[in-house]
């Protein structure tokens, strides 16, 4: 990512508004070259794109395009008409081989970020949020070392845990060996084979879905038109016989572990990544297909895996997940998180995070996912603080409370409370105090959520204790 | 607000403890808020996204949206857009049709996919037209289904990867079929075949499914894979060689790129699921050793637990086995039946049912040898109480017991028991037999079942308990065997070291040495065997000083007492009791043996002497119901130490209360009640047995019909399972294990149970607070009579006197003659009333013999008279005489002070006095 906002620096600080048409090409096709910026024609507007791949499809010539500013999922296979030929083209600045010494790394955030978000004019609170922005880089440069106080925070500078600051990117190898011991996350310095999806499509139970990424399923695979994935046992093949053969002998009709919860709509699963190697190994691969940042770089032994299901008269058909760390060193209570996307947006991502934060409520410990957040999941995390926090200040209707307090009650760390009650406006200053004020939004949004009557899951249906490993069953090299 | 306030106001604001308390409230409560304060106030909030993509275009718009929501704007909803999910694929239903069933509990489950999927070969398209190709000139018999295709290629993969994993270097170099082929059909070989596969073979069983097998596509199951190679596998084998080579010797279908140690770029972003390698703890020879033990010990164990599941699985088969049989023979049932009705035969129908199974008994357990009534009586009486399952009668043990003591018993009796006896001797030698041969199996059986020696670890399965366990066993049965034979050689004589009421110490208490410290009274067989103590009721006394027949013979020290019936021996006893000690200590000359007991008991003394203090408990027997004796104790004295002994068990006193309660008279009455778990354990035991003797014989004995009637209050204190079964096993544990024991201790004496010697005990306790009792009587009987004498003497006196006197005045004044009468008069009257007062007081009905006046023998009478009627009224009046019994029965030495006051008294004072006190 550090390439797109390096190679940004070049174009002009009005580059995403499509300059002027030209009335002569500026270029011909054959001077695209991996890496370089051109407009591209989405959804009736031109865009500025990064070139990823060129491939002859079905006899036309294709380009992979990232969209600048849009998220990966929206990367996709181009034909060459769509590509603006009277607007500039951007050719990949040299790599430069200082980019991994420390000079580089202190550079770049002062000198790219700023004049990156200037450019985001959209919103009325941006000059307020620049300010601040600008600040807090000071910031974080200033107290780094000294702003960790045991039960003091600065609002201005509530660091997300285990995020990567601008600037203190990992060089590879010492993102692998902070994946070795513990994490599923990574983010930079991925291979440029793995930008590009790989999949088209994949068949799963009665969905056909668009992958959003690169998964590493067998290479021989991506040929085929379709992924068939089995609904149940998540094994995949390239072939429909194939596929035929195995439903024909496939007995498995939920996920193969211990059903933990189960109410009329909804059951969990705990599945143990070191008993259910293949199983978990399939459901990363499929997870892999719509998460960015998940990594398969090491195996499923460290992590639980539980699953939600929905049952029909087939069987207990997957939902979503979220993986756990069996001994999460940094406190994270999720590892990776999903939702299928042949189910989101019913309120499942909802459940599955409530259900990570019953887990960390019976085993008495707060908790918070691991970073970084998708957009899609700090959305729907920052939805499901809101809503515990207004649903837990406006339902018990205390006269005071702290912070820890909220964190007791709510499993949530107080740093994602107090962020929550920044965005939701609610901490503030009054006469000399801080003050949690309930608005008359909050106030709103809470009663409305609460007529939608919005299913919930019921922490008595847990039936679950906290499983205890032993330390040569949390050592995980064969 | 100035900025340098404003400043200072933000300044503040930065820091916030998580620990201070917010106050919450509500905005319409604060009316006065400056929102617009606020919001310009609001800073950047970091989201946990990563920096690039927290800039993304849509991202920014969900989080202005939402922000302005907050801040009380009207926005619409805004999405992320996502790539399309929302397409239905059609087919779907052709791929997923086996129906599911929800169990109502939750799912639990351990099975793999590998498990759950049968054969993990899946043909794909080319193995299908190849397959078409190849069974199209076949007929329908001999076509090879697409399962069996799947087995043979399966087994051929696996083959494969197991002789030639490296395949992949030369893949032309891939095993021929025939050497496929000739692995394959090893029978030794299990290594391909699948874990149920494996199991079936094992057991020798044909193939089975499993719960996770699915039913066969083709509607056929699958021949065995030996019949499939031989009759598909080389031109199955044709197809699949040419496609594993044209996949450079790799598996026909894709897996999964893992890592490649000899890679030394690992960024391809295919290689997935890395192993993590941790750092390798410093590698000693010592840490090798114990990883060699580890595996080891792993291995072993699995291996156990194979054998454990085979074994399992035989059982099955077994039970299977006897399902069929079972469903046979109900079959056949079923026509034996209706071809009965048919030809009208009438015969029994017993053919037609299952016989009652008999209980069989669990792996291990060893039948109890039947245990002959004489036996059980010597092994109860030299070891104590056996746990015996025998449930022999009430009346059994009656006549062994008669038939056993009779030769200590008087002729009269010998006579009614000699048959028993007689029969005891014949089954005697039966019983030995029975005992042998009942003993072998005992000796061999071992109650582990032994596996084949091929499949047992070389580990011993013993522990030193058993060991121990065996040892003690056979010891126990060593001298259960020698106490048998020696019973056998000594019929005939009487055991005098068994004479349970025998004790061989002295009981009488030094008056110079006084036991001070009460805290070493338990020291003594009967504190250390831990009997319970019924609380609330004690002895009764007052039948045997109400009875004045003990007092007719003049000797006071020759009285002997029957301790549980409190009933009066004299000297005859010895005729039917020859067992009975002699509290008083008289030398009764038997001729039977060559030295007295009081002689033996004296040499005894002689070599042991120690104090022991006064009766602690006062001792009563009774018959409970179902003809139990009880046998009943209650201290006398309160010790605060001996108090907490007492009552140890709470739970049985009361128990044994609620049964006290409604006993009224005798047995007849509650000879139904039931408690058979005492019956268990009792019937062998000697308590009873003596107590029972002993009852027997008042009950026998026709001139002491009283003494039965008020002996109906007894209980056996004994009589209490958790006791039984503590002192039987803290017996056996101390008995045995204790090398050295106090020659002092009575219950090692002899042998002697500790049992059988707090018995003897509680008597000798018994027996020396009536001894301190008889003796008080005696000596205020004595008083008595010195009053009376001296009454009678001042009376002659005054006669005298008046005598002379009238004789003198006789002359002088006739007309005062009546006056003088009336004052003689008076003088009797006095000594009847003097009489009656002591023989209240005592409450007995002991009166000196050679008091001859014969209103005294009038007023015992009455008592005499009275005492029947007021048992037979029942618990109230009872209570009074309880009462009265705490008078009597307080402690001796209080007693004897007052004793020896009154005793005192009457030689120091003169007449006139004595009269009045007996007057007041």
């Amino acid at each position: 990512m550090t390439s797109d906002t390096e190679n940004l620096d070049i174009l002009d600080s009005t580059a995403l508004i499509p300059p002027k048409r030209t009335t002569e090409p500026l270029f011909t096709a054959s001077s695209i070259v991996p890496g370089s910026k051109v407009f591209v024609l989405k959804d009736d507007n031109y865009r500025l794109s990064e070139i990823l791949a060129f491939q002859v499809r079905r006899g036309k010539p294709s380009y992979y395009v990232h969209y600048v500013e849009f998220n990966k999922r929206l990367d996709e296979w181009t034909l060459e008409e769509n590509i603006d030929f009277h607007r500039p083209l951007v050719l990949p600045k040299a790599q430069s081989p200082k980019k991994d010494t420390k000079k580089q790394k202190k550079k770049t955030p002062a000198s790219s970020v700023p004049s990156s978000r200037s450019q985001l004019s959209s919103t009325p609170v941006e000059s307020d949020r620049q300010m601040s922005v600008k600040t807090e880089d000071k910031m974080d440069e200033d107290d780094n070392d000294n702003g960790d106080n045991d039960d003091e925070m600065d609002l201005d500078n509530l660091n997300v845990q285990g995020l990567v600051k601008e600037g203190e990117e990992l060089s590879r190898e010492d993102e692998i060996k902070k994946l070795r011991t513990s994490g599923s996350m990574t983010q930079n310095n991925v291979n440029a084979l793995a930008k590009i999806r790989n999949f088209t499509n994949i068949i799963i139970g009665n969905h056909e879905v668009e992958p959003w990424y690169f998964s590493p399923y067998p290479i021989e695979y991506t040929d085929e038109g379709s992924l068939f994935i089995c609904d149940f046992s998540l094994q995949y093949f390239g072939s429909k016989k194939q596929f035929e053969r195995f439903r024909s002998k496939c007995t498995l009709k939920h996920p193969p572990g211990n059903e933990i919860y189960r109410d009329e709509k909804v059951s969990f699963f705990e599945i143990d990544g070191r008993n259910q190697r293949t199983w978990c190994r399939n459901l990363c691969l499929l997870s892999k297909l719509f998460l960015d940042h998940k990594t398969l770089y090491y195996d499923v032994d460290p992590f639980l895996f539980y699953c939600m299901t929905r049952r029909d008269e087939l069987g207990h058909h997957l939902v979503g997940y979220f993986s756990k760390e069996k001994e999460s060193a940094d406190g994270y209570n999720v590892a990776c998180i999903l939702t299928l996307p042949q189910y989101q947006r019913h309120g499942y991502g909802k459940l599955l995070i409530q259900f990570s934060y019953m887990l960390s409520e019976r085993e008495g410990k707060n908790g918070s996912p691991e970073k970084p957040l998708s957009d899609l999941g700090l959305l729907s995390y920052r939805a499901y603080w809101a809503e515990t926090i207004a649903a837990l200040l406006i339902e018990t209707k205390p006269a005071e409370i702290s912070v820890e307090e909220i964190s007791q009650k709510t499993s949530m760390t107080t740093t994602d409370i107090l962020h929550t009650l920044q965005t939701m406006n609610m901490l503030r200053y009054y006469k000399g105090q801080h003050i949690i004020c309930i608005t008359d939004q909050v106030a709103q949004a809470h009663d409305k959520l609460k007529k939608k009557k919005k299913h919930q899951l019921d922490p008595k249906k847990l039936i679950w204790k906290p499983p205890v490993f032993t330390a040569s069953q949390l050592r995980f090299g064969w | 607000m100035g900025p340098v306030s404003n400043a200072g106001a933000r300044f503040r604001q930065r820091k916030i403890s998580v620990k201070q308390t917010l106050q919450v409230i509500k905005q319409s409560d604060i009316p006065d808020f400056d929102l617009e304060d606020q919001q310009r106030e609001l800073q950047h909030i970091e989201t946990g996204v990563e920096k690039g993509e927290e800039e993304e275009h849509h991202l920014q718009q969900v989080i202005n949206a939402s922000a302005a929501k907050f801040k009380g704007a009207n926005v619409k909803q805004v999405y992320i857009p996502t790539p399309d999910a929302s397409r239905i694929w059609k087919e779907a239903d052709k791929y997923y049709y086996q129906k599911f069933s929800e169990p109502s509990e939750y799912i639990k489950f351990s099975a793999v996919v590998e498990d759950t999927s049968g054969c993990q070969y899946n043909m794909d398209e080319r193995d299908d037209e190849f397959l078409q190709q190849f069974n199209k000139n076949l007929t329908k018999e001999n076509q090879c289904t697409e399962d069996e295709f799947e087995i043979i290629c399966e087994r051929f993969d696996k083959i494969i990867d197991e002789k030639q994993p490296f395949l992949t270097m030369d893949p032309q170099q891939i095993l021929s079929f025939d050497e496929i082929k000739k692995i394959s059909l090893d029978p030794n070989s299990i290594k391909y075949l699948r874990p149920n596969e494996i199991l079936a073979k094992k057991l020798n069983i044909p193939k089975f499914k499993t719960l996770y097998d699915a039913d066969s596509s083709s509607g056929r199951d699958p021949r065995p894979i030996d019949q499939l190679i031989e009759k598909f596998g080389a031109s199955i084998y044709e197809h699949w060689k040419n496609r594993r080579i044209e996949r450079n010797g790799k598996p026909v279908f894709p897996t999964l790129k893992f890592e490649d140690p000899s890679q030394k770029d690992d960024s391809n972003p295919y290689t997935c699921f890395r192993r993590r390698e941790f750092r390798q703890a410093r590698k000693t020879r010592r840490t090798d050793t114990q990883s060699i033990h580890k595996l080891k010990v792993l291995y072993t164990d699995l291996k156990r637990a194979e054998n454990l599941l085979l074994l399992v699985g035989e059982r099955e088969l077994k039970k299977q086995n006897l399902f069929e049989v079972n469903y046979e023979t109900l079959k056949l049932r079923k026509e034996f039946k209706q071809l009965k009705r048919d030809a009208n035969i009438k015969i029994d129908d017993e053919l037609l049912y299952d016989k009652p199974k008999k209980k069989r008994p669990p792996i291990g357990y060893i039948p109890p040898p039947p245990v002959h009534k004489n036996e059980e009586k010597s092994k109860s009486n030299n070891k104590g109480s056996l746990p015996s399952n025998n449930k022999t009668s009430k009346t059994k043990i009656k006549a062994e017991l008669s038939s056993s003591g009779s030769n200590k018993k008087s002729t009269s009796m010998e006579l009614s028991n000699s048959n028993a006896q007689t029969n005891n001797n014949n089954n005697i030698n039966k019983n030995n037999e029975n005992n042998i041969s009942n003993k072998l199996p005992q000796a061999v059986i071992q109650p582990y079942v032994k596996l084949p020696p091929a499949k047992i670890p070389d580990i011993e399965l013993t522990t030193v308990n058993t060991v121990l366990k065996d040892k003690l066993e056979g010891i126990k049965k060593a001298v259960s065997d020698k106490l048998i034979k020696r019973k056998l050689q000594d019929e005939g004589w009487i055991n005098f070291t068994d004479d349970p009421y025998n004790p061989y110490f002295d009981m009488s208490l030094n008056d110079n040495n006084l036991i001070e410290e009460k805290s070493h009274i338990p020291y003594s067989s009967i504190a250390s065997s831990m009997f319970e103590v019924e609380n609330s009721r004690e002895i009764n006394f007052s039948h045997i000083f109400n009875n004045n027949r003990h007092y007719s013979n003049n000797d006071s020290e020759i009285v002997k007492i029957n301790f549980f019936t409190g009933q009066v021996v004299k000297n005859d006893r010895h005729t039917y009791l020859p067992e009975f000690y002699d509290a008083v200590g008289d030398e009764i000359p038997n001729t039977k043996f060559g030295r007295t007991k009081s002689e033996l008991y004296e040499e005894f003394n002689e070599k042991n002497r120690f104090n022991v203090s006064e009766a602690l408990f006062k001792v009563r027997k009774r018959h409970g119901r179902g003809g139990r004796i009880w046998m009943d104790r209650k201290r006398t004295a309160d010790d605060d130490l001996f108090e907490e002994y007492l009552n140890y068990s709470d739970s049985e006193d009361s128990d044994n209360d609620v049964r006290v309660d409604g006993i009224s008279t005798s047995n007849q009455i509650l000879g139904k009640g039931t408690f058979d778990h005492e019956e268990k354990l009792f019937d062998d035991g000697e308590n009873i047995m003596d107590v029972d003797k002993d009852d027997d014989v008042s009950e026998s004995s026709p001139v002491k019909p009283k003494v039965v009637e008020n002996s109906k209050k007894r209980r056996n204190a004994y009589d209490c399972n958790m006791d039984a079964k503590k002192r039987l096993k803290s017996r056996f544990m101390f008995d045995s294990d204790l090398p050295i024991s106090n020659p002092l201790d009575p219950s090692k004496l002899n042998q002697i149970g500790k049992q059988t010697q707090a018995v003897r005990f509680g008597c000798m306790l018994l027996s020396k607070a009536y001894d301190n009792m008889h003796q008080i009587r005696q000596k205020q009987i004595l008083h008595h009579q010195q009053k009376l004498q001296q009454q009678q003497h001042q009376q002659r006196e005054q006669q005298l006197r008046e005598q002379k006197e009238r004789e003198r005045q006789a002359v002088l004044a006739r007309q005062n003659l009546n006056n003088r009468s009336n004052l003689k008069d008076k003088g009797f009257e006095n000594g009847n009333k003097m009489d009656k007062l002591s023989s209240s007081l005592t409450a007995s009905a002991s009166t000196p013999k050679n008091s001859k006046t014969p209103k005294e023998k009038k007023a015992k009478k009455e008592s005499d008279s009275k005492k029947p009627k007021i048992n037979k009224k029942g618990l109230p009046k009872e209570k009074n005489k309880n009462s009265m019994n705490d008078i009597s029965g307080s402690p001796s030495v209080k007693l004897k002070i007052e004793n020896s006051v009154n005793g005192n008294k009457p030689a120091t004072i003169s007449n006139p006095k004595v009269d009045k006190e007996n007057k007041i």
